[in-house]
């Protein structure tokens, strides 16, 4: 586990169903006054129809964008663990690289979803006395790999606060 | 050491009443009246009489029920009428011991304390309202004893600013000797009290400049614009143009003057506020601990643990500025949930900018701070942060124009007062960001909040995380910016520098990997 890793293929899917229901919720969010713009009166009518329009709007562009960001965002969202730190990397254009230490470490947690579980995914949360970072996702086996092998070497570096 | 569980000093019966009137009163009152509104004949002097022994009786129930105990390895507190509360805080969990003791029970020789850890509780674990003063030193020696041990078990601790300590402990005991060749203040020659102490006392003329330059009486006012801001919306328009007009009629000279007497009111309170938290200001270092004591009508004495010291913090107001001198604070960790500015505790209240670093060479002299060097920033960050004010002075310009254009004087006014709004904290932020490691264990961070320059230093081992962010525009120009996580009080504090060379940056992150 000693050089730099992309997260697997898989949260590309993922993440592109997460877009679908942000679309989803959007639409959901339209809905009500597409209804109320049926049932209102012709006076109301333009000023419904059109919050309607600009809402979905809103929802479809939306969705249109985070669809295509997603090879990007796979692309540069890497991680790179060693038995000092953990780092991650996220970012072309505006990049940001996290460094936390191993021995900095409070407790690893992971997070599975319905729509990450339908891949076998986790995400992993790395914690430490100053709130965390997150991977998004790590394959199960994967994750608790991780998870086990942050753990024993925070014990071996503890330093409690 | 093991003691029997004791009960407070009977003093604290006072307390318990007085805190059971406070949270019944309201609800009693309000019951009274909802009756009363029923039955009219209601008697009233009985019914008081009969709940004022009720409250009586429960304080006399909650004293007798409240008792502590001091076992060789933890403090346990037990305490409840309905709900009954056991506390266990192990020696070596206890983050700060605080103390107040108001003036009226010192012939008592109580005080109140209150045990602190790290949990995320609402307040501190453990408060004992009135226990004997010996109390605390007693409790620090167990903990202390606690920690020690546990320094010798783990040999190879790494370096924090306590290790060092250890080390300094055992191999000097003199406490001049940490200071080396540095010019000690008149002020630090006071007698020390224990051997192996080291000690700061604040004079008089001290405690005044504190107090006349914190610009603490602005928070204050703004907290009381907050509250006329609700108010205004209560009272109705009518009354509004009432007042307006009478106002007018006093004219401009006299609404100022006003103006000037409630800043000048604002001022004086709390300029005497801080007389009487921070009079008789006394900081005493000894053996991994820090204790803090202060105030004149509540003498207030923390104790920190050095082990608990996250970083070391130099700030100056611009008024301090002005005055050429700096406060010095500790990040620690504790439960305090107040804004940063609160929950750094201060040990140095006030010091001219030049004998700063004699301070930390004396109380901190892990620290090599004769390394932080006056900089010249370089071009790109004036760029970049003059770009930025530029922009959102356009941005909040253009609404202000947008509201008020059939105002033209006015509009002037805002614009000019705008552009000092956001050029002015750019151009400090220019002059006072730099990022900087000092040796293997400290690095510096200097930067700006709002008008305030601030000098944090922070060892490698209290850095939960750093980051580095960068664009490709800024990678292009070698800048980059660095954040910086650390704990303080029960979240986190984000050190940020913007616009950095990124040499710098990426020398701190080596740094920071390189454990």
């Amino acid at each position: 586990m000693d050089n730099v890793k992309q997260l697997p293929v898989e949260i590309k899917t993922i993440w592109r169903i997460r877009a679908l229901i942000d679309l989803l919720v959007w639409l959901l969010i339209a809905v009500p006054f597409l209804v109320w713009a049926l049932l209102a009166p012709d006076s109301w009518q333009p000023w419904l129809w059109s919050i309607t329009w600009v809402i979905a709007a809103f929802g479809v562009i939306e969705s249109l964008v985070e669809l295509a960001l997603v090879p990007y965002h796979y692309r540069f969202w890497t991680y790179y663990i060693n038995d000092r730190q953990v780092e991650l990397h996220h970012g072309f254009f505006f990049r940001k690289q996290i460094v936390i230490p191993i021995a900095r470490v409070q407790n690893v947690t992971l997070i599975q979803g319905p729509v990450i579980r339908l891949k076998h995914l986790q995400k992993v949360k790395v914690m430490t006395a100053a709130g965390g970072e997150d991977i998004a996702g790590l394959k199960e086996q994967e994750a608790n790999d991780l998870k086990e092998l942050i753990m024993k070497l925070a014990k071996e570096a503890r330093n409690d606060i | 050491m093991t003691s029997k569980a004791q009960h407070l000093h009977p003093i604290a019966l006072l307390y318990f009443l007085i805190s059971d009137i406070k949270n019944l009163i309201v609800p009693i009152i309000v019951t009274i009246i909802g009756i009363a509104n029923f039955w009219s004949e209601l008697p009233i002097v009985p019914v008081v009489i009969v709940i004022a022994i009720l409250i009586f009786a429960m304080s006399i129930a909650n004293y007798f029920r409240f008792t502590f105990e001091l076992k060789e390895d933890e403090i346990v507190v037990k305490h409840g009428i309905f709900i009954r509360h056991d506390d266990h805080v192990p020696y070596d969990r206890i983050q700060n011991i605080t103390s107040d003791q108001w003036f009226f029970l010192k012939p008592f020789g109580v005080e109140k304390l209150e045990v602190e850890t790290a949990s995320h509780a609402d307040d501190s674990e453990v408060s004992l309202f009135a226990v004997s003063v010996d109390l605390k030193d007693q409790l620090e020696k167990l903990r202390s004893q606690k920690l020690s041990s546990q320094a010798v078990a783990e040999n190879n601790d790494e370096t924090n600013f306590d290790s060092s300590k250890i080390n300094n402990i055992e191999t000097n005991n003199s406490p001049t000797d940490d200071l080396g060749d540095a010019t000690t203040d008149e002020e630090l020659a006071e007698p020390v009290e224990e051997t192996s102490s080291n000690t700061y006392a604040i004079t008089k003329k001290d405690l005044i400049k504190f107090a006349l330059t914190s610009p603490a009486f602005l928070s204050g006012l703004l907290v009381v614009l907050a509250a006329y801001g609700k108010f205004e919306q209560a009272i109705s328009d009518q009354m509004y143009e009432y007042l307006f007009k009478k106002a007018a009629h006093l004219g401009i000279l006299i609404v100022i003057l006003i103006v000037v007497v409630v800043l000048l009111l604002f001022y004086i309170g709390s300029v005497l506020i801080l007389i009487n938290q921070y009079y008789n200001f006394k900081l005493v270092e000894n053996k991994q601990q820090f204790v803090t004591t202060r105030g004149f009508f509540k003498t207030k004495k923390t104790t920190i643990s050095l082990k608990r010291v996250q970083a070391v913090l130099v700030k100056q107001p611009l008024f301090r500025q002005w005055l050429n001198i700096a406060t010095v604070q500790l990040v620690v960790i504790s439960n305090s949930h107040q804004d940063d500015t609160d929950k750094d505790i201060i040990v140095m209240p006030v010091i001219i900018v030049g004998k700063v670093n004699d301070f930390l060479n004396q109380f901190f002299p892990s620290i090599p701070v004769e390394k932080v060097k006056p900089f010249k920033p370089i071009k790109w960050t004036y760029y970049y942060n003059l770009r930025n004010a530029t922009l959102l002075t356009l941005g909040s310009s253009a609404i202000f124009v947008g509201l008020l254009f059939m105002v033209p004087w006015l509009c002037v006014a805002f614009v000019i007062l705008d552009i000092a709004f956001w050029f002015l904290p750019a151009i400090m932020t220019i002059k006072r960001t730099k990022v900087q490691t000092l040796d293997e264990n400290y690095i510096a961070i200097r930067n700006n909040r709002i008008m305030t320059k601030q000098l944090v230093l922070v060892p490698r081992q209290t850095i939960q995380s750093a980051e580095k962010r960068q664009s490709i525009w800024l990678e292009k120009k070698k800048l980059a910016s660095l954040t910086i996580n650390l704990r303080s009080g029960v979240t986190k504090r984000k050190l940020n520098t913007n616009y950095q060379k990124e040499s710098d940056v990426d020398e701190i992150l080596d740094w920071y990997k390189d454990v």
